[in-house]
C-alpha cells in the first residue's frame, strides 16, 4: 500500500512538473498530492481542491475489493456447496469481512469528501482551516520524524491486512498466520536451498576463475628479506634525503599530525632507466623494516575485463593487512606508466622532449659520418631533439605511445583504493553498526607508503599524481659526479683493481650520463677484458676500453682500402685537431676510423665539467668543429671533398640557424620559442621551413654569412696546424682508434698511454708524412695509381705499444 | 475527467454499491466443512439454514465430558474425529441435540468417527442403518419412510428416515439419518436430523435441504 501511495505521488509530481507554473505559489495541499494535468483548468484561485487522478481515487478501493475477493475465493475453495453470492454473504458476516467492508465505507467516505472538496469551495476552505491547525501541531516534529512515524503506521496497516488475508488462507487467526509464514517458509527450505546451491555452483565457477586469474603479479618481501639500505643508493643524495623524511613521518606520524599537517601519501620517482629508482624503494623497505610489496609492471595487463580491478582490490586488502600487522608497509609500483592514463596517447616526441637526455643521446648515434660527438652536450641535445621531431613528422602519433595498458577500470580502481584508505570498512562496521544506530568506527590508520617509479611520467594519469595520492614527485636524474665517483669506487671495490682515486675521478668526469647500472656494467666489462688478457686485476685502460665499447659499440672490423682510409683519417684528424685547439669546455674521449654500422669514424668529446649554459663563442667553436671536416678535406685534397661532410654541414647549419632564431646570436635580436628545427623538414615550394618560416632571404643569408666566416676561421686553424693534422692522420691510420690522451700526445709530441708522440716532432718524419700525403692525393686523382704505403713512425716508439692496440 | 472515465467510475461505484448491498444481507445457509487433513478420512460438506444456531466445538466437548466416565460412550468419543451440532430452536441447547426427548425444532448432529479394528469386519451398510436406533430389529415399532442406499464416489451409505416413539407418553420422533462407510471401512460419516414427527413435517423442506447437501469427498492418497 505504501508503495502504491509512493508511486502515485511520484506520478503526480512528475505530471505536475510538466504543467506551466501558475502565478504565485499554490497553497499547501493536504491529503494525497494531486495532479493538475487531470484537473479543471478554471481554478485559478485554488479555492477548491484539485481533482484527483482516477487511479489515486480508486486504488485503495480496488485493493480492498481485491482483498475481499481473496476471502471469498478462500471460502469458495473451502466448500464445494457454496455459491459465489453465498460465499460473499458468508464472508461479510465474518470479522475480517466486516473490517474490510468498514474500510470500504471509510474509503468511500474519504473519496466523497474529496469529491466535495473538489467541487464545493466553502467545504474545502473549511477543511483547510481545520488542517492549518493540525499542520501547526505536526509541524513541530521534524520531517524525518514524521516520515518515520508514517512509515511505521503504513507497515502496521499493511501487516495487519496481510495477516488477515493469510489467516483466511491458512484458516487460522491473523496473528498465528503471521507466525505460520516462517513455518511454511522453513517447510519450503530444502527446495530453496537446492535452488541456492545451483545458483552458487553457477556463480562460483566464475568466482573461482576470476580468483585464480587475480593471483600473481604481486610479490611480498618481509623485513628480513630486504638487505638493501640507503647506503647502497649512490649519487642520489638529495632524493634519498627527501625520502628519509617520508620514512620519518611514516614511522612517527604524530610528529606532523600533531602540528596540523598530514603524512604525505606517496612518492613518485621518475628519471632515466638505471638511476636506482627500484633500488631506492628497496632501501626504504630495508631501512624501515617494513614489508615491501613489489607490484609487477605486468600485473595489470589482463585477459579479462575486471581482473585488474580485482587485483587492485586484492592488493590493497593485502596491504591493509600487512600494514596493521607490521605497523606499515611499502608498496612499489615499478614502471608505473603501465597503469596507464585515461587520457589520450602521449606523443613520443613530447616524451622524448620531457624525458630526455638518454633518448636524445641515442639519437646522436644515428647521425652520419662523425656522429655529433665533438659538440657540447646542449648542442647535442638540440640536434637530437630536432631529429626526433623530424621523424615525428612522418610517424602518426595517435596510438603509438599511450601506454594505457592497465585499462578497463584498473586505474580507476587504484585511484579509489588510494583515496579509500580513510573510509570505514567491513560489513559489521558499516551495515550492522549503522543499522543499530551506531556511528561506524573510523578505520585504523593504515601506514601504507605508495612508491612508484617510471621513466615516462607524462604517461601517468594526472589524477594519480594529485596531492593526497602521490604527494611527492622526485626526479632521479643521472647521478652527480660525486655520486659517480662513489659508484665507481664501490663497484671497483668488489673486484681486484689498480685504479687510483685520480683515475676514478677522471672516469667519473668523462662519463657524465652514467647511471649506477651503466657504471656497474662498465666495471664488469673491464673485468671481462682483464680476464681475457689473463689478468685478475682491473686496470685503468680496461675501464677506458670498456667504456668505449659500451658507448660506441664494437667496430665492424671492416678494412678500408688505403686511399679511403687516408681520406677518412684526414677527415677525423681535422675534427680532432680543431677540437683540441679550440674547444675548452670538453676534451677528446676517443678518435677512431673504425667503422661501426653507418658511422665511418668519429671523434667523441667529454665535458670537463657539468655545465648548464653555453656561450656564443662556444657555439661558434662547435660549428667550427663540424666545419673542420669540409675545410680539412678541401684544404688537403686541393679543393675536393667527400659527401661524408653532409651530416656535419647540416648540423652546422642547424646550430647556427637555431642560435640566430632562438638565442639572438645572429645579426637580429628577434628570437623564437621552441628552439628546435622541428618543422625544418617541411618544404614550401622547394624552400625548407624553419620555425614555420621559409628558410630564405635575410635569415638564410645571415646563416650563410656566419657559416662562411666560421669556415674561413677553421681553414686558418687547419693551415696553422697542418703538421698536427698529418700526425693525427698517421696515428689514426696506424692505430685505427686513439684515446683523447693519445691524440694530445701525438699533437704535443709527448708520451701518451698508447702512443709516444715524440716521433711526430721529428722534421724528417714530418716531411715523409707530407710525401705520403702528396702521393695519396695523387693516387686519389689518378685512380689507377696505387696508393702509397704508410710510413712507419721512427724510434723510439715501442713496438709492443703499437701491437697492443 | 473524461466522459469515459466518468462512465467507468459510475459503473465501478454502482458495482461496489450492489456488492455491498448483497454482502450486507445475511447468507441463506451456514456451510459446514470438514476438510480432509489425513489420508484416513475424506472431506465432509453440508449446509444448514442460516437461522439455525451452531454450537461451538468446545461447548459440545464440554457437554460430552460426563460421558467419558466409562464404557462404550468413552470409546466412541475417543474415536470421534470431528463433530458439529446445530439447533433450530430460538433457545439453542445441546439438550435438544443429545436429550432423550425429541425436540420440537429440528436439530442437526454431524460426526466423523474412526472404526476400531475389531469393529471393521462387521461394518456394513446394514450396520449403518442401526447406528442410532436398531431399526432392523425393532420391526413394526419403527415406521421407516425412506430407506435408500447411497453412493458418492468411493464411499457408500444409507439414508433412512424413520419415526418411533421412544417411550410411552413421549411425542413421536422422526429421525433423518444419513451415514456413509468409508472406502476402507475404517470410518463412519454420520448426519442426523431429528425432531418430533409434527415438527419434521413442518420443517421438511429445510431438513431435506440439509440432508441433500450432505457431501462426502473421499480422496484416498495412495
Amino acid at each position: 500500500m505504501a508503495d502504491d501511495a509512493a508511486s502515485g505521488e511520484a506520478a503526480s509530481t512528475e505530471a505536475a512538473s510538466s504543467e506551466p507554473v501558475p502565478t504565485g505559489l499554490p497553497e499547501p495541499q493536504v491529503g494525497p498530492v494531486v495532479s493538475p494535468t487531470h484537473g479543471r483548468r478554471d481554478n485559478p484561485d485554488e479555492l477548491t481542491r484539485k481533482p484527483l487522478v482516477f487511479w489515486d481515487r480508486v486504488k485503495i478501493l480496488v485493493f480492498l475489493v481485491v482483498a475481499f475477493n481473496v476471502l471469498i475465493w478462500a471460502e469458495l475453495s473451502s466448500n464445494p456447496l457454496i455459491s459465489y453470492a453465498e460465499a460473499e454473504r458468508t464472508v461479510a458476516q465474518t470479522g475480517l469481512g466486516q473490517i474490510l467492508l468498514a474500510l470500504v465505507m471509510v474509503e468511500s467516505l474519504r473519496q466523497i469528501h474529496f469529491l466535495l472538496a473538489e467541487h464545493v469551495a466553502s467545504y474545502h476552505q473549511a477543511w483547510l482551516r481545520l488542517f492549518s491547525r493540525t499542520e501547526a501541531m505536526t509541524g513541530r516534529y521534524s520531517a524525518w520524524t514524521r516520515f518515520r512515524v508514517a512509515r511505521v503506521l503504513k507497515w502496521v496497516v499493511g501487516l495487519t491486512i496481510v495477516s488477515m488475508v493469510l489467516a483466511a488462507i491458512f484458516d487460522t487467526s491473523p496473528i498465528l498466520a503471521l507466525f505460520q509464514v516462517p513455518a511454511w517458509f522453513i517447510g519450503q527450505l530444502p527446495m530453496i536451498l537446492q535452488l541456492v546451491l545451483y545458483l552458487f555452483i553457477a556463480v562460483a565457477q566464475f568466482g573461482l576463475i576470476f580468483w585464480f586469474l587475480s593471483r600473481g603479479g604481486v610479490d611480498v618481501y618481509f623485513p628480513d628479506d630486504v638487505k638493501t639500505r640507503f647506503d647502497d643508493v649512490w649519487g642520489q643524495d638529495k632524493v634519498v634525503e627527501r625520502v628519509r623524511e617520508n620514512i620519518v613521518f611514516m614511522e612517527n606520524p604524530e610528529e606532523i599530525e600533531a602540528k596540523g599537517g598530514y603524512v604525505p601519501g606517496g612518492i613518485l620517482l621518475w628519471g632515466p632507466p638505471g638511476t636506482g629508482k627500484t633500488l631506492l624503494a628497496e632501501a626504504v623497505a630495508g631501512e624501515t623494516g617494513k614489508p615491501y610489496v613489489f607490484v609487477d609492471p605486468g600485473a595489470f595487463i589482463n585477459m579479462f575485463m575486471g581482473v585488474g580491478v580485482l587485483k587492485v582490490k586484492g592488493l590493497f586488502r593485502k596491504l591493509r593487512k600487512l600494514s596493521l600487522r607490521y605497523g606499515g608497509v611499502i608498496v612499489f609500483f615499478d614502471e608505473a606508466d603501465t597503469l596507464g592514463s585515461r587520457g589520450g596517447a602521449v606523443s613520443q616526441a613530447r616524451r622524448a622532449e620531457l624525458m630526455g637526455e638518454r633518448t636524445q643521446w641515442d639519437a646522436l648515434h644515428g647521425a652520419t659520418c662523425n656522429g655529433r660527438h665533438y659538440v657540447s652536450a646542449p648542442t647535442q641535445h638540440y640536434l637530437a631533439a630536432s631529429e626526433l621531431a623530424d621523424r615525428q613528422l612522418f610517424v602518426p602519433t595517435g596510438g603509438n605511445g599511450g601506454g594505457g595498458m592497465g585499462g578497463m577500470g584498473t586505474l580507476q580502481a587504484l585511484l579509489t583504493e588510494l583515496s579509500g584508505l580513510k573510509k570505514p570498512r567491513g560489513f559489521v562496521n558499516r551495515v550492522v553498526r549503522r543499522t543499530l544506530g551506531m556511528r561506524p568506527k573510523p578505520p585504523p590508520k593504515y601506514r601504507i607508503l605508495v612508491m612508484m617509479a617510471t621513466n615516462m611520467p607524462d604517461a601517468l594519469d594526472p589524477a594519480l599524481l594529485r596531492p593526497g595520492r602521490i604527494d611527492r614527485i622526485y626526479r632521479m636524474g643521472y647521478p652527480s659526479k660525486d655520486g659517480r665517483v662513489v659508484t665507481y669506487k664501490n663497484y671497483l671495490d668488489k673486484v681486484k683493481h689498480e685504479v687510483t682515486d685520480e683515475q676514478i675521478d677522471t672516469l667519473a668526469t668523462i662519463s657524465p650520463y652514467s647511471t649506477g647500472a651503466t657504471i656497474k656494467d662498465s666495471v664488469n666489462e673491464a673485468l671481462v677484458i682483464a680476464i681475457r688478457d689473463g689478468r685478475d686485476t682491473v686496470r685503468y685502460p680496461d675501464l677506458i676500453k670498456a667504456k668505449s665499447l659500451k658507448e660506441h659499440g664494437i667496430p665492424d672490423g671492416f678494412n678500408y682500402v688505403d686511399r679511403e682510409r687516408h681520406s677518412l683519417a684526414i677527415h677525423e684528424a681535422c675534427h680532432a685537431v680543431v677540437m683540441y685547439r679550440l674547444q675548452h669546455q670538453s676534451v677528446i674521449d676517443t678518435a677512431t676510423i673504425e667503422r661501426r654500422g653507418d658511422i665511418g669514424g668519429f671523434v667523441s668529446p667529454i665535458p670537463i665539467e657539468e655545465r648548464f649554459v653555453e656561450w656564443r663563442s662556444e657555439i661558434d667553436v662547435d660549428v667550427m668543429t663540424f666545419l673542420a671536416s669540409l675545410a680539412g678535406e678541401r684544404l688537403f685534397y686541393d679543393g675536393d671533398h667527400t659527401q661524408g661532410v653532409g651530416g656535419d654541414m647540416a648540423a652546422a647549419t642547424g646550430i647556427v640557424t637555431r642560435a640566430f632564431l632562438s638565442h639572438a646570436m645572429g645579426p637580429t635580436l628577434r628570437a623564437f620559442n621552441g628552439g628546435m628545427l622541428a618543422r625544418s623538414g617541411l618544404m614550401s615550394g622547394g624552400v625548407p621551413l624553419v620555425e614555420g618560416v621559409p628558410f630564405e632571404g635575410e635569415t638564410a643569408n645571415a646563416v650563410e654569412a656566419k657559416l662562411r666566416e666560421l669556415y674561413d676561421r677553421t681553414v686558418a686553424v687547419l693551415e696553422a696546424n697542418r703538421r698536427e693534422v698529418l700526425a693525427v692522420t698517421h696515428a689514426l691510420e696506424t692505430h685505427k682508434t686513439l684515446s683523447g690522451e693519445d691524440v694530445a700526445a701525438v699533437i704535443e709530441g709527448t708520451q701518451g698511454p698508447l702512443v709516444d708522440g715524440s716521433g711526430y716532432l721529428e722534421r724528417d718524419f714530418i716531411s715523409s708524412l707530407e710525401d705520403y700525403h702528396r702521393q695519396a692525393v695523387q693516387a686519389h686523382k689518378v685512380v689507377h695509381e696505387r696508393p702509397p704505403s704508410l710510413p712507419s713512425l721512427p724510434e723510439p716508439v715501442a713496438a709492443s705499444r703499437i701491437t697492443s692496440t | 475527467m473524461s466522459r469515459a472515465r466518468h462512465r467507468v467510475a459510475a459503473l465501478a461505484s454502482a458495482a461496489l454499491v450492489a456488492a455491498c448491498a448483497s454482502g450486507c444481507a445475511a447468507p441463506d445457509y451456514r456451510y459446514a466443512a470438514e476438510r480432509s487433513t489425513t489420508s484416513q478420512t475424506g472431506s465432509v460438506y453440508f449446509k444448514v439454514p442460516y437461522a439455525w444456531s451452531q454450537f461451538p466445538t468446545a461447548v459440545i466437548a464440554k457437554a460430552q465430558q460426563p460421558w467419558t466416565a466409562a464404557g462404550d460412550p468413552q470409546l466412541l468419543l475417543q474415536a470421534t474425529l470431528w463433530q458439529q451440532a446445530y439447533d433450530a430452536a430460538p433457545d439453542p441447547s445441546l439438550v435438544h441435540v443429545f436429550g432423550r426427548t425429541a425436540p420440537d425444532r429440528p436439530v442437526v448432529y454431524a460426526s466423523l468417527r474412526g472404526l476400531y479394528t475389531e469393529e471393521q469386519p462387521g461394518a456394513t451398510t446394514v450396520g449403518l442403518r442401526d447406528l442410532l436406533v436398531p431399526v432392523s430389529t425393532l420391526g413394526k415399532a419403527v415406521h421407516v419412510t425412506t430407506d435408500d442406499v447411497l453412493r458418492q464416489g468411493t464411499v457408500s451409505g444409507v439414508h433412512v428416515v424413520f419415526s418411533y416413539t421412544p417411550s410411552a407418553g413421549q411425542p413421536e420422533e422422526t429421525i433423518d439419518q444419513t451415514a456413509y462407510l468409508s472406502d476402507g471401512t475404517d470410518a463412519v460419516y454420520l448426519l442426523v436430523v431429528r425432531c418430533t414427527t409434527t415438527c419434521y413435517a413442518e420443517h421438511r423442506a429445510e431438513i431435506e435441504s440439509v440432508t441433500s447437501s450432505y457431501t462426502i469427498q473421499e480422496d484416498r492418497h495412495g
